[in-house]
């Protein structure tokens, strides 16, 4: 490499590392980095490096019972699909490396030549494969046994780098062939004309490749390895699958000498891919000036807590309903909300497209061959409806920390912080309940027991559901204000798009565990008060009077917490100083 | 010092810069103008070897830009408007790896006569996290002198300075042209250039529509005479484009 850009490798990871290590004086990230790293050990790492991808009992996940020497060119397929969805036939612009806004502003006007920029970007590429090489290592328990994890971990490495020396090569290729006239259509035509045409030499051999084995001896584990054999070992497949192969074999090697015999090819083919790269003389500045602002507007958004500007929509969005001049002034904000969400438009198609799957489920969950979509559906219902306790916070403070941004304007506005924190949580609350609601409907149609049991009991049910609305929006208010009031009491632990590592990941879970222990001790009282209904009050006056007694202090509870905490909250964007963030 | 031949530069059927010929000596100082969309930065990220031209000649420092690129861009310092500095490099290390890169034997002697011109030397291992807009300014500003260019390009240099930092960066880059360097500004505070320009070029829509000192593009017919301001003469070449 180039020695002032190794210069600017060395010691910018230098620096970073230092730095890194420098921020464990300040206890937030000492922290973090504390309860990151043992989170990681004691819930991850540990469990799996004693037992990898394996059930309790050590058996196998799944044992379909394939051969292990059939590995190799099963990995070997997989890698071959990989490559041909991701180098060639998913990119659609033309060969771009992507630059940081330093490295485009400083090694472009210099004194670079064009190969040595393509080595230095593909040097730096390989150098940090090596971080999801060990990674991969870590996380399927294969440090465990020793040596052959470091085999493993090599493997990984050539695996991913070689991948990423063909994206490479194939997006030059592809340069070369758009700057000759080949558009992204016909060049998508092509090679579908040419996957056909191996789908065809496929169907050919089939006549004489052995028959497919059925569903039901596949599961049991005895037809699929000798079948797989057969289709791998015979035919076509062997030299298409070859290179491929080669490219896999240090992930296999059991021993020192066999990975080392298995490294000579595998790194070969690497030097071909880089002679590809490097002597491949395409014009790649426009597109990765062109990549790298946007990577670099998205990066600035993701700092300012704000959604990239390339993932949202440019169109001009209309309300769900009318702003009225006059009236409450947080009620603004809620409007300003949904238009943010997406408008009349996209609402509205989620609405509809909401109320036909309702529809069919209530449909297919009293069809007999169909009921098994009513149980899929009531199983992911239920898994949304207990994640929205999560969700919601968590919607909720992304709202407060991007509108850190906008503070200094918002705290120009006649409006004082406990409407203004109202105004600005009631959106995300009432979306949240929306989605409750949509859940506890589809629990509801989904699952004939529920149905059996609303139409058993219509008197107290709707009533309850009408105060259930009520409770629905207050709950989410409430668990939502640890996760809001914390970036506004700790604002420097907590700045929108900070660095990622251990140490961040640690404080999120810190967080977390925080905003978990503070909805246990604010939902007790409500627990409480249904279990004081179900025990004495349906006992003494029967289940319709219990039921109402217990919705209706529930929900007057958590309104009045809610109301609490939006005073606290907004009493805290009142005293808050923006210039600490 | 530059000297361009029909420079084109299209974006697919869009015609960014179109068949643009002139010349800067060692100096000059070429304020580019032009309403947004007139192809200025563009023109300039050409010059600057960023992007390359679709069609044209350029010459830089003695050197065909397009046939020998790495030696067109040792003599040339482009500054762009934003001042990017790498993350995880202080000052110091700023000037070490620029130092290198152009291949700079007295850098360190060089690099601490740069930071005291530029009151940068407490500062010299500040992180670029560590310094306000103006300070990133100076330092992208020593990094591109290090070298001793002979020609230097200027995209919005003023944008976000304050009073003090645009003095002293006009008065660098005027004391730079006396020191023989070619310089090409480009920018819309038209007083400034009229200021520290002693050439102006005004595009519109990617075509140079005048070109001279400012004394020839006030003679020019139709324009006003020697009093007319160079907000004047822009207004009046670049008729209702000057509002895009």
């Amino acid at each position: 490499m180039n020695h002032p850009l190794a210069y600017l490798v060395t010691r910018s990871t230098w620096n970073a590392i230092r730095a890194r290590v420098r921020r464990l004086r300040q206890p937030k990230y000492l922290a973090g980095a504390i309860f990151g790293i043992g989170y990681f050990y004691f819930l991850f790492f540990r469990n799996v490096q004693a037992r990898g991808l394996t059930r309790r009992n050590g058996s196998p996940v799944l044992d379909l019972g394939i051969p292990p020497e059939l590995a190799p060119d099963i990995a070997a397929f997989v890698l071959l699909i990989m490559a041909l969805i991701t180098c060639w036939i998913l990119p659609g612009s033309r060969a771009a490396l992507t630059f940081s806004e330093a490295e485009m502003a400083f090694l472009l006007p210099g004194p670079v030549g064009r190969s040595t920029l393509v080595r230095y970007k593909l040097f730096n590429a390989l150098f940090w494969m090596l971080l999801p090489a060990l990674f991969f290592t870590f996380v399927s328990g294969r440090f465990a046994e020793g040596a052959r994890g470091w085999y493993h971990a090599a493997g990984w490495w050539f695996v991913l780098s070689t991948l990423q020396l063909h994206r490479l090569a194939a997006s030059f290729a592809l340069t070369r062939a758009f700057e000759r006239g080949l558009s992204s259509g016909r060049r998508r035509l092509l090679l579908a004309l040419g996957f056909i045409c191996v789908l065809g030499g496929l169907v050919a051999w089939r006549q004489v490749a052995p028959a497919a084995p059925d569903l039901k001896s596949v599961l049991s584990g005895q037809a699929l390895g000798p079948y797989l054999e057969g289709l791998v070992r015979t035919g076509p497949a062997t030299w298409i699958l070859y290179p491929f192969k080669l490219v896999v074999l240090p992930w296999f090697a059991p021993t020192l000498p066999a990975f080392l015999l298995a490294c000579v090819p595998a790194m070969l083919l690497q030097f071909a891919h880089y002679l590809w790269v490097t002597r491949a003389d395409v014009a790649f500045e426009e597109a990765s000036i062109a990549h790298s602002v946007k990577r670099a507007a998205m990066l600035a958004a993701r700092k300012s807590g704000e959604r990239p500007a390339a993932l949202r929509s440019l169109s001009a969005r209309q309300p769900l309903f009318a702003l009225r001049p006059t009236g409450w002034a947080p009620w603004a904000l809620v409007w300003k909300y949904v238009i943010e969400l997406g408008g009349r438009r996209r609402l509205l198609w989620w609405a509809g497209g909401v109320s036909v799957f309702l529809a069919f489920v209530a449909i297919a969950a009293r069809i007999p061959a169909l009921r098994p979509v009513g149980v899929v559906a009531v199983g992911v219902s239920s898994g949304l409806l207990f994640s929205s306790i999560v969700v919601f916070p968590m919607l909720a403070s992304q709202v407060v920390r991007k509108s850190f941004s906008a503070l200094e304007v918002m705290r120009t506005l006649p409006i004082s912080g406990p409407p203004l924190a109202f105004g600005q949580l009631l959106g995300p609350a009432l979306l949240g309940a929306i989605l409750q609601v949509t859940a506890l409907a589809m629990i509801a149609v989904g699952s004939p027991a529920a149905a059996r049991w609303l139409t058993q009991a219509p008197g107290f049910f709707l009533p309850c559901a009408c105060i259930g609305l009520l409770v629905l929006p207050a709950f989410n208010l409430v668990t939502s204000l640890v996760p809001v009031a914390l970036p506004l009491l700790f604002p420097g632990w907590f700045r929108p798009g900070e660095a990622a590592g251990i140490e961040a990941t640690g404080l999120r879970f810190l967080g977390f565990f925080g905003q978990l222990l503070f909805n246990a001790v604010a939902l007790a009282p409500a627990v409480l008060v249904v279990l004081g209904c179900v025990f004495l009050v349906t006992p003494l006056a029967g289940p319709a009077i219990g039921a109402f007694s217990a919705v209706g202090t529930v929900a007057l509870l958590l309104i009045t917490e809610a109301w609490l905490g939006l005073i606290a909250i907004g009493r805290l964007i009142d005293r808050f100083d923006p210039t600490e963030v | 010092m530059v000297q361009i031949e029909g420079l084109t530069k299209l974006y697919a059927d869009f015609a960014a810069v179109t068949d643009l010929s002139f010349g800067v000596q060692a100096g000059e100082v070429l304020g580019l103008v032009g309403p947004n969309g007139a192809g200025k930065t563009t023109t300039l990220r050409c010059l600057g070897g960023i992007i390359p031209p679709t069609k044209g000649a350029l010459r830089i420092a003695g050197h065909d830009l397009l046939a020998d690129p790495i030696e067109a861009k040792r003599g040339l310092a482009f500054f762009a408007d934003e001042p990017k500095l790498f993350e995880h490099l202080t000052v110091w290390q700023h000037l070490e790896f620029m130092g290198r890169l152009y291949g700079v034997a007295d850098t360190a002697i060089r690099g601490r006569e740069l930071l005291e011109r530029l009151d940068m030397t407490e500062r010299a291992n500040s992180l670029p996290g560590e310094l306000s807009r103006g300070m990133k300014q100076k330092v992208v500003l020593a990094c591109g002198f290090l070298h001793s260019p002979k020609v230097m390009f200027f995209d919005e240099p003023l944008t976000g300075l304050d009073p003090l930092a645009i003095r002293r960066t006009k008065d660098l880059i005027v004391a730079q042209a006396r020191a023989g360097v070619a310089v090409i500004i480009s920018s819309h505070l038209l007083h400034l250039l009229e200021e520290v320009c002693s050439h102006v070029l005004i595009l519109k829509r990617g075509v140079k529509v005048a070109h001279g000192t400012m004394e020839e593009i006030r003679a020019l017919p139709g324009v006003g005479g020697e009093s007319t301001s160079l907000e004047d003469v822009f207004i009046h070449l670049v008729g209702e484009d000057a509002g895009n």
